[in-house]
């Protein structure tokens, strides 16, 4: 898994509703995204410039999942949001 | 002491146009 560092675009709004989902606007397309508890936890991370390493890792301190299994759940998640350019590389 | 939740995968859902979804106000009127 590449370690690149990933961080949510400035014009993205997060908004959580009742901790079990989350939406995110798009200021910028005028669109808006649903993510689930699992993926609100992962954008929160980002939030908070944790790597990607860092994130499967607390994905398994909160869930039963093992950590090469968190891995890839978040290594398909970050490409999701990429593609929908909600994401920017980060130092 | 301290159950671990079930994982479900992460997920976005695909991307809803905001001004689709908006129903707009629109103000009571009665015509004679």
């Amino acid at each position: 898994m590449t370690d690149n560092i990933l961080r949510p675009h400035e014009h993205i709004v997060y908004t959580e509703f009742d901790g079990r989902e989350a939406v995110l606007v798009d200021l910028n397309t005028k669109r808006y995204y649903t993510l689930n508890e699992t993926a609100m936890l992962v954008w929160r991370a980002l939030e908070s410039g944790r790597t990607k390493a860092e994130i499967a890792h607390e994905l398994t301190v909160v869930y039963d999942v093992s950590v090469e299994h968190a891995a890839d759940s978040v290594e398909r998640l970050l490409a999701s949001l990429a593609a929908h350019r909600l994401l920017r590389s980060g130092a | 002491v301290a159950e671990k939740k079930q994982f479900v995968e992460p997920t976005v859902s695909v991307p809803v146009d905001v001004l689709e979804a908006t129903t707009f106000f629109q103000a009571p009127t009665i015509e004679a």
